[in-house]
């Protein structure tokens, strides 16, 4: 039986269309592992999403309202089903804009495993050029700190880092160690002198475990530092992370 | 139907026991019994799907000493078997009144009713995308896109994408799709009533 088939008759069970041994067979199969859970859940979500755009034949409907929506939690899968596709229905632009701005499938469609390795191999001798070029004009000078997130406040004696500019610093790198893994969030950062003036601050790398940001030495005193962190999401809400960094210049 | 025996610790280890040597096999083999059997009595059309399922689990374990020496195949039928003797009897039983449709029912189920009540549902929802990772929520938002006729080719698609085959990218769609009706569920009952 193709897959095709497989759901047309598992459609059909959910529906209350098989009867006598017909239901027996599909139940067995059910029982017995043939078809999982999942998969029969899934088909009763597609059933909820054809109802719920008018895609039923007549017999279907009248099944699908006297048989499948008789018991409590389906009847709440339709409410949450309803819910579910406004949302989806009015975040359709964002979704397209998201999937747009993802790497460029064209890489991944070339054919051949030797032109995607070209490609490969000429992307790698231009970073390198690119680096040898720029260490060569180029040397970082920056001191470079790592700060872990501290549940309390400054006022209440949060432990802090000392960090020294160096002479001809011009910058200061702060690595900020992650509550989470934040492969998948975005985050904004703000920086507070113990006076309250805000520091500007970039964000110059992020990684799961860890986001490092970049402060002008200039406009680094011998104070302390405050680094609050913000997770911003896709649709530019921030909501303040527990906790803060702490750091002190000497 | 027979609810007066009640399951014993001793009743219970033979039952797993049964189900498979490894402790921890058995206790998944049961779940996945229990779950399943509470399926089938729900796609029947039974309200209370649950009990029925361990009414069928309380009477195989009743029988269980038995079964051990004399059953050979997959225990799952066997539940199974014990399941349609409970259904019959839940049928014969039923109050008649839940045989009742709603005649008069004038409502059509698929309108959406302009309530607070489901103002609110859609901002647990919206805050449930949020939590979401990136990825996931994409994937959601593809999966579902209208598409009228041509739904079933951009799932195909979306599946190619992936490298997955189309039934894996179903499920996928349909745990995150459970995922976030849990976590709707969950956002309201934490919301303040109105």
């Amino acid at each position: 039986m193709t897959t095709d088939q497989s759901w047309q008759l598992v459609r059909r069970y959910l529906l209350g269309d098989l009867k006598g041994s017909d239901q027996e067979n599909c139940e067995e199969k059910f029982m017995t592992g043939e078809a999982s859970l999942a998969e029969i859940e899934a088909a009763e979500d597609d059933l909820l999403d054809e109802y719920l755009a008018g895609r039923l034949t007549e017999n279907e409907r009248v099944q699908f309202e006297q048989h499948f929506l008789s018991t409590p939690a389906r009847k709440q899968k339709l409410r949450f089903a309803k819910v579910f596709h406004r949302y989806v229905a009015s975040h359709q632009p964002a979704a397209a804009a998201a999937a747009d701005s993802r790497i460029p499938p064209g890489l991944f469609n070339l054919q051949t495993w030797s032109a995607r390795i070209a490609i490969v191999v000429l992307f790698s001798v231009m970073a390198g050029v690119w680096f040898y070029l720029r260490s060569r004009n180029e040397t970082p000078n920056y001191a470079i700190v790592t700060l872990s997130l501290s549940p309390s406040t400054r006022a209440a004696g949060a432990h802090d880092t000392t960090v020294t500019l160096p002479d001809s610093g011009d910058s200061l790198r702060a690595v900020l160690l992650l509550p989470e893994d934040g492969r998948e969030t975005n985050y904004r950062v703000e920086v507070e002198s113990d006076t309250g003036e805000a520091i500007p601050s970039r964000i110059v790398e992020q990684k799961p475990e860890s986001l490092m940001i970049e402060l002008q030495g200039s406009q680094l005193q011998r104070r302390q530092y405050v680094v609050k962190l913000f997770e911003v999401s896709d649709q530019r809400i921030e909501r303040r992370i527990s906790g803060n960094y702490f750091f002190t210049v000497k | 139907m027979k609810k007066d025996w009640v399951v014993t610790p001793q009743a219970f280890d033979s039952l797993l026991g049964w189900l498979d040597v490894d402790r921890e096999q058995a206790g998944e083999k049961y779940e996945k019994i229990r779950l399943r059997l509470i399926k089938i009595f729900t796609c029947r059309g039974c309200t209370e799907a649950d009990d029925l399922a361990d009414e069928t689990i309380n009477r195989v374990t009743a029988r269980v000493a038995e079964l051990v020496s004399k059953y050979t195949g997959d225990p799952a039928l066997y539940f199974y078997g014990v399941a349609q003797k409970v259904h019959l009897e839940y049928v014969r039983n039923k109050p008649v009144m839940q045989e009742l449709k709603q005649p008069n029912q004038t409502r059509d189920p698929r309108d959406i009713e302009a309530t607070d009540e489901l103002e609110q549902e859609y901002a647990c929802l919206e805050r449930c995308m949020r939590e979401l990772p990136s990825k996931s929520r994409l994937l959601v938002l593809e999966y579902y896109q209208e598409e009228k006729g041509a739904k079933i080719d951009h799932r195909k698609r979306l599946a190619e994408d992936l490298g997955i085959a189309l039934n894996a990218l179903r499920i996928r769609a349909h745990r995150l799709r459970l995922q976030l009706q849990k976590c709707m569920e969950q956002c309201l009952e934490q919301a303040p009533a109105n």
